[in-house]
């Protein structure tokens, strides 16, 4: 537990240092308060431009708090994702093959402590990043918008919070087994096949990772008729933990280079 | 009870072997040299018995135990042949870092931490980020975190190839200390290092050991009466022909020809020197030099390292 600790603590300050724990969150604000910022602001942009008849204009449907809500999430199981997966691929393959891990397993530090002190250090990262822009979304949403519903939008807030845990985990794994880019690129079609089967056949794949984003959505779009949402959440808790396992079982596997 | 003891250790890489069934034991305290020309496969054996590479086949075992065993992993400091640091952090807090992951408390890291430092000459740069130190600065921080828990087996890849010969001579000094308390095994390629602070080696060819022991019984053991001839060179290269023609005599063991300098390990040092000097007189050979000595450890390592 102690040692845990002092990873963790080690990959927390070098986040610092090397300015993740700066970027990734303001990018992810940034992602976070483009949808109710452009929403609101899109009709005077196109009245400005003088293109666009003001009749049409003001046809255009003003779309209420839940559908920004919904847009905002969906930015994160994107462009959110893309970030998460590139800025973790050489979470512990950089340390593998840079030579640093040799000198931290040689010490009396059980794989998995190593794996999942960089597992903690990262998810803290993003979910730090997400709870922050997700609050301005919300915060720009109700002054824009119109009242959010908060506690649909909590309940889908957690279920994107499960989302990521799998999302790390899997990076991490990759890491473990690939080297940097081959890590990211994986991880990318695993969550994308994942994504594109779940979009084809839905009533199939409802116990996947996939379906908490659906699950989510749905929590914004229909409050009255959410879906129970338990076998998923269990399904990708389970698949996290698996994933970590694997990775800290493979740790000392391939050799540590120095 | 032994300290380390290797069994039958084998490293396959793909179909090379690049560790072919060593074995050996160290016993607790002195210092132990793993010789050896690039490619020997002595950062392949010492990783090993860091526990960082699973041999193919074959055993470590520290007190009976083995390396994976966490117990037994605190009982290690290794320094790789090239350490990488977290650059961002500065050499204390690395040391301090390492020293908490081998089970120190904060304070007590801290003072091992500045104590060791001092000791490996990084105390001014101590406060500076290690992405700023140069080559010999790593090696010695590399030192520092193999030392700061008080580790009884230290294991060493090339602890001196990357320091000046000022760091060397600190380093060599440092190990002197530590080899009363510690058990070290250090891998290196120079022969005079080894003769410095060991007084055990062994020798790796291709994976393999070809010799081991005490320095002082090998290199007795390989003491051989050991003539040096220069001449001038003369034009018809007489002198040079005479030279050869040792190669036929039944006092000469082996001649070695560097430029018009001849090296005869010979059987008999008295016969050899009689009729070499007599012959050299009668036949008024330009004559430079004439050393009589015997071949060192060096010779015997040269030897096995080039065959
Ligand atoms: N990861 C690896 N994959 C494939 N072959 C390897 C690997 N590591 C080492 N080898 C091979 O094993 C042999 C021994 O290498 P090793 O690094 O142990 O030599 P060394 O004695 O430390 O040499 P040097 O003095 O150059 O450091 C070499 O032939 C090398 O090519
Ligand atoms: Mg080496």
């Amino acid at each position: 537990m102690k040692v845990t600790l002092l990873i963790y603590r080690k990959e927390m300050l070098e986040m610092l240092r090397n300015y993740k724990l700066l970027w990734i969150p303001v990018v992810f604000v940034l992602l976070g308060v483009t949808q109710p910022l452009s929403s609101y602001y899109l009709p005077e942009l196109l009245q400005m431009s003088g293109q666009i008849p003001a009749e049409l204009v003001d046809s255009f449907p003003v779309p209420g708090p839940s559908e920004v809500m919904i847009q905002v999430l969906s930015q994160y199981s994107l462009i959110g994702l893309l970030l998460i997966v590139i800025a973790g691929m050489n979470l512990v393959a950089g340390e593998l093959y840079g030579g640093t891990a040799a000198l931290v397993l040689v010490r009396p530090v059980k794989s998995a402590q190593f794996i999942i002190a960089k597992w903690a250090g990262y998810f803290s990262l993003v979910v730090i990043s997400f709870v922050l822009s997700y609050g301005s979304a919300w915060y720009y949403t109700s002054l824009l918008q119109g009242t959010v519903p908060w506690r649909e939008a909590l309940a889908a807030g957690g279920l994107y919070v499960i989302w990521f845990s799998f999302a790390v985990s899997l990076t991490l794994l990759c890491s473990t087994l690939l080297r940097g880019s081959a890590a990211a690129v994986v991880s990318l079609l695993v969550i994308g096949l994942l994504s594109v089967a779940h979009g084809l056949v839905p009533t199939w794949l409802a116990w996947s990772p996939a379906h908490l984003l659906t699950v989510a959505a749905g929590h914004l779009a229909e409050p009255q008729a959410t879906e129970n949402s338990v076998v998923p959440v269990a399904v990708t808790l389970l698949l996290s933990v698996l994933f970590i396992s694997a990775s800290s079982w493979s740790l000392r596997r391939q050799g540590v280079s120095d | 009870m032994s300290r380390l003891s290797v069994t039958q250790l084998i490293k396959k890489f793909g179909t090379r072997t690049a560790v072919k069934g060593i074995s050996f034991e160290l016993e607790e305290g002195g210092c132990t040299a793993l010789l050896g020309p690039n490619g020997a496969g002595k950062t392949t054996t010492l990783r090993m018995l860091a526990g960082l590479l699973s041999p193919t086949s074959g055993s470590v075992a520290i007190d009976g135990k083995g390396t994976s065993e966490i117990a037994s992993r605190n009982q290690i400091g290794y320094l790789p042949q090239h350490p990488s640091f977290y650059g961002w952090m500065t050499g204390k807090e690395y040391v301090v870092y390492a020293a908490g992951l081998s089970g120190m408390n904060g304070k007590q890291a801290s003072a091992e931490a500045d104590m060791i430092l001092e000791k490996v000459g990084l105390k001014d740069a101590a406060r500076r980020r290690i992405s700023g130190y140069s080559g010999g600065m790593k090696q010695r921080l590399g030192l520092a975190q193999a030392l700061v828990h008080r580790p009884r087996l230290l294991l060493l890849d090339e602890p001196v190839s990357a320091l000046d010969p000022l760091g060397r001579r600190e380093v060599m000094d440092l190990l002197q200390q530590l080899r009363q308390e510690t058990t070290i095994l250090l891998s290196t390629h120079v022969l005079h290092d080894a003769e410095e602070v060991c007084d055990r080696i062994i020798m790796l060819r291709n994976g393999e050991i070809v010799e081991q022991g005490n320095i002082s019984e090998l290199s007795s053991k390989y003491r051989q009466p050991l003539l040096t001839i220069q001449v001038e060179r003369d034009p018809e290269g007489r002198a040079l022909a005479w030279l050869q023609s040792f190669r036929q005599r039944s006092f000469v063991k082996e001649l070695e020809l560097r430029g018009d300098t001849a090296l005869l390990t010979v059987s008999d040092m008295g016969t050899a020197r009689e009729v070499i000097l007599q012959e050299a007189g009668n036949q008024v050979m330009p004559l430079l030099r004439f050393e009589a000595g015997a071949t060192s450890l060096e010779e015997m390592f040269m030897k096995v390292v080039s065959s």
